[in-house]
């Protein structure tokens, strides 16, 4: 099976840190070095971070987002990847590697961790079960090139959490593949928390995990 | 023939709002925004200030844009889908109607497709819900003046029996651009016990925060 390397792309990692620094200034009409004094930090790194070279570190992006999240000052155009990791519901983007690239905000109150701990892992890394085997399905259908216009699961979500505890729950869920800017699809995933009764009765209307929906031929 | 997006009264949209917040957004000059409308720059600022009304033509451009820069299936999948969302996913009009509601949204207020879609959600639902659709009328949410908004609230489905369902949700909510032209609500929320939902509001420091366009 041909599988694309693990290891982040500088440029994809960094390019929302990029954007939304660049248009933060922009919309605020201020200069590198008033948004450097802002953060306490140079004008240098503010200007590389820009450029994409490198990231701010987990503890500098929780200070830009609480900057940027300050609901005194008017925002830009929610994005859609911004869209998903503000979703209160289970949501995420998921690269063509199993690799999860945004986490929505009831991911993580699910999981019981933080971001940085979620976001750029593999989905098998962070759960056991039912999600790998979703993953593993939706690929071998061709997923990743379209070729499902969505796909509805009813899936065991099982994993660890902060305490290390083992979880376990019942989540119906609705994915289709997104096609970025950059031509590459990607997994929205998203679903609910349900009942046993509700997920046994899920299950044997789908007579299975997952439900396909074939993409329409244009 | 179109029975997904039907006729309504044509709705006031707050043009220079949402001209100037979708160039904004993009990090677009004046210049470039003019180029890939085809119209020349000063028709552009003539737009966001006031003094010129789009055309027709370009009034429908700048909604295809809102629109590719959130998705590229058509608005009738998209709509499709929510109606299948398990979560809870809803669209509401400028009037108040229900537009479509998720299977998720009927789930947790246990009711019927019929008790919410087509009906008008101060009618079929009580609680902070119906403030938070007078808040976003007054804030001009329905003519493109709000760029997005977090909301932690009571929702209270009524039965024909008087009985009432209540559930406790954190929201998110957008503004989405459709036919017409016309902006419509997109609620999408997830139920929440009562200590995430006071957690949310002491965060929030009230009940919602509505975040304006740039």
């Amino acid at each position: 099976m041909s599988r694309r390397s693990r290891k982040p792309g500088p440029s994809a990692e960094s390019a929302p840190w990029r954007g939304l620094l660049r248009r933060y200034r922009f919309t605020h009409n201020i200069k590198q070095a008033a948004l450097a004094a802002d953060l306490g930090v140079t004008q240098a790194m503010v200007s590389r971070w820009e450029s994409g070279v490198v990231e701010p570190s987990p503890q500098m992006q929780a200070v830009i987002r609480s900057l940027l999240d300050d609901g005194a000052v008017s925002v830009p155009l929610i994005d859609w990847r911004t869209h998903v990791a503000k979703q209160p519901g289970l949501a995420a983007v998921i690269d063509r590697d199993g690799r999860i690239e945004t986490a929505s905000a009831g991911l993580l109150r699910l999981l019981g961790l933080p971001r940085r701990r979620v976001e750029g892992r593999a989905l098998d890394a962070l759960f056991s079960g039912d999600i790998p085997h979703l993953y593993k399905r939706l690929s071998d259908a061709g997923f990743f090139d379209e070729a499902l216009e969505s796909v509805e699961s009813v899936d065991r979500y099982c994993f660890v959490d902060d305490n290390g505890r083992s979880v376990e729950c019942c989540v119906q869920g609705l994915h289709w593949p997104h096609r970025d800017e950059d031509g590459n699809i990607r997994w929205i995933l998203t679903g609910a928390v349900v009942g046993e009764a509700d997920f046994a009765r899920i299950r044997r209307a789908m007579t299975g995990q997952v439900d396909t929906e074939p993409a329409q031929q244009s | 023939m179109n029975q997904v997006f039907p006729e309504v009264a044509t709705q006031a949209i707050h043009w220079p709002s949402v001209i100037r917040h979708y160039r904004l957004s993009k990090g677009l000059k004046q210049a470039a925004l003019a180029h890939d409308l085809g119209v020349t720059q000063t028709m552009v600022s003539r737009w966001e200030s006031g003094a010129a009304l789009p055309s027709q033509r370009v009034q429908e451009s700048i909604f295809e844009l809102y629109w590719a820069s959130h998705t590229t299936v058509s608005r009738q999948l998209w709509l499709d889908r929510i109606g299948r969302h398990p979560s809870i996913v809803g669209v509401v009009e400028a009037d108040g109607r229900i537009l479509r509601a998720s299977q998720g949204f009927l789930r947790v207020l246990r009711c019927d497709r019929r008790d919410l879609e087509g009906r008008f959600l101060f009618e079929a639902l009580m609680g902070d819900v119906v403030d938070l659709f007078d808040a976003f009328v007054a804030t001009g949410f329905f003519e493109g003046r709000v760029a997005s908004a977090e909301s932690a609230d009571r929702i209270q489905f009524v039965r024909t029996d008087g009985s009432v369902r209540e559930i406790l949700v954190h929201g998110l909510h957008r503004p989405t651009f459709l036919p017409g032209p016309r902006i419509v609500w997109m609620i999408s929320a997830a139920e929440v016990t009562r200590s995430v939902f006071d957690e949310l509001r002491d965060r929030m420091g009230s009940a919602r925060v509505i975040r304006k366009a740039i």
